[in-house]
Formats: C-alpha cells, sequence, structure tokens
C-alpha cells in the first residue's frame, strides 16, 4: 500500500494498461487481418450491435484509442504537476478502486467466454465493447480521482 | 469513528483544510474523518491528539464507535 503514495505509481499503471489497449485498438482499426473476422452480415436483428460492428469495421477503433490516450495524457500531466505524495485516505480510495477494477476484470473473463461459446458471431464485437467500457470507465474515474487530489 | 475533531477545530477557529496542513493531509481527509466515512491511522489519530493536546482516547469515541 506504501507504494500507492507516489502519485507516480497511479499514473504507471494506468499507462501501461492504456498503452496496451491503444495499442491493440488503433493497430487493430482498418487492419485487413483483423476487419476478416469480424462478423459482416448483420446477423442479429438488433440495431445496436449492427451499428457498433461497422463502427469497427470502418475503423472506429482508432479513436476510442486516442481516447485513450488523451485522457491517460491527461492523468499523467496532473501527476507530474502534484508535488506531495498522496496521504492516507487519499491511497485508501485509490486502492478501493483499483481492487473495484480489478474485481470486474476478473468477472469479465468468463463473461467474455460465455460470449463466445454461446455465439462466436459478434464475440469480438462483444469482447470488444466491454473491453472500450470498462477501461474507459476505469480511467474516467482516475481522471477525476486525480482532479479531486491535485492540491 | 466518533470523534470530537470537528468540535476541537471549531474551538480553535481552524479550517478543515488548515488542520489538514497541520497534521500532513488533505481537507478531504480531515472531512471524511470528521463524518465518521474514514478511520485515520493510528499515527494519523497521534498526530491529532498531539495537536489538541488530548490522548487518543480522548479525541476519538472508542466507546459509541462500531468495532469495525
Amino acid at each position: 500500500m506504501k507504494i500507492l503514495r507516489y502519485p507516480g505509481t497511479n499514473a504507471l499503471l494506468v499507462s501501461v494498461v492504456s498503452a496496451i489497449y491503444a495499442f491493440i485498438f488503433i493497430f487493430t482499426a482498418n487492419h485487413i487481418e483483423f476487419v476478416r473476422l469480424l462478423s459482416h452480415a448483420n446477423t442479429l436483428s438488433s440495431s445496436f450491435w449492427n451499428s457498433w460492428s461497422s463502427f469497427i469495421i470502418k475503423g472506429g477503433m482508432k479513436y476510442v484509442g486516442y481516447a485513450i490516450i488523451a485522457i491517460t495524457a491527461a492523468i499523467v500531466a496532473l501527476t507530474i504537476f502534484r508535488k506531495r505524495k498522496y496521504d492516507e485516505y487519499q491511497v485508501n480510495i485509490l486502492a478501493r478502486g483499483f481492487i473495484i477494477a480489478g474485481v470486474i476484470t476478473v468477472l469479465l473473463l468468463p463473461v467474455a467466454l460465455i460470449l463466445v461459446l454461446s455465439d462466436k458471431n459478434y464475440a469480438i464485437e462483444s469482447m470488444f465493447l466491454l473491453l472500450t467500457i470498462q477501461w474507459l470507465g476505469v480511467l474516467l474515474v482516475d481522471l477525476v480521482y486525480t482532479v479531486k487530489c491535485f492540491r | 469513528m466518533k470523534s470530537r475533531i470537528k468540535e476541537l477545530r471549531e474551538q480553535y477557529g481552524l479550517t478543515q483544510k488548515q488542520l489538514g496542513e497541520k497534521v500532513g493531509v488533505s481537507r478531504q481527509a480531515i472531512n471524511a474523518i470528521e463524518t465518521g466515512k474514514f478511520d485515520p491511522s493510528i499515527w494519523l489519530a497521534y498526530d491529532l491528539a498531539k495537536f489538541f493536546n488530548l490522548s487518543i482516547e480522548e479525541l476519538f469515541n472508542f466507546r459509541e464507535s462500531e468495532r469495525k
């Protein structure tokens, strides 16, 4: 827990995971080998899933990747300009946040497996949606935390 | 945990931010302790008690607080 007192720890953890997600989202956008794996037939009678699928096919995930980079950059910038360590209350809040994010990530694994096993069509689209919501959610909460603890 | 921090802080004419600066924590930490949302570490409890010239038992009401 002591390591969380250093604001750089938060920035480092967020940066490493964001770099992986941003790389995947930007690299796979419009990549021909990846686009081949997606569902093109609009087989579900759900306008939401068909819209999400066409968003990915058109390379929209690169914008999600850019959004991840932008939010992470804001968190890192705020961390660099913060002069003091976090106090024990702020460390407590940060630790709880990481635990909740970790639990959600662990719960996503069986959910993703169920999605693939139950219907492999749209499995990749579903995984991308889950990961986008999960990581953007974590980043936005972390940004709010960093802003509130900036002074 | 219930405490007399808010009462004593107001007697001393301090804001939460000023008290936080005296004991090296944020305004949010003092607010969370005053409202019973956060139990401080033994060292922060010691620093607060020392600042108000009280013992930890006099500053924090252990008898009326729930053990976590």
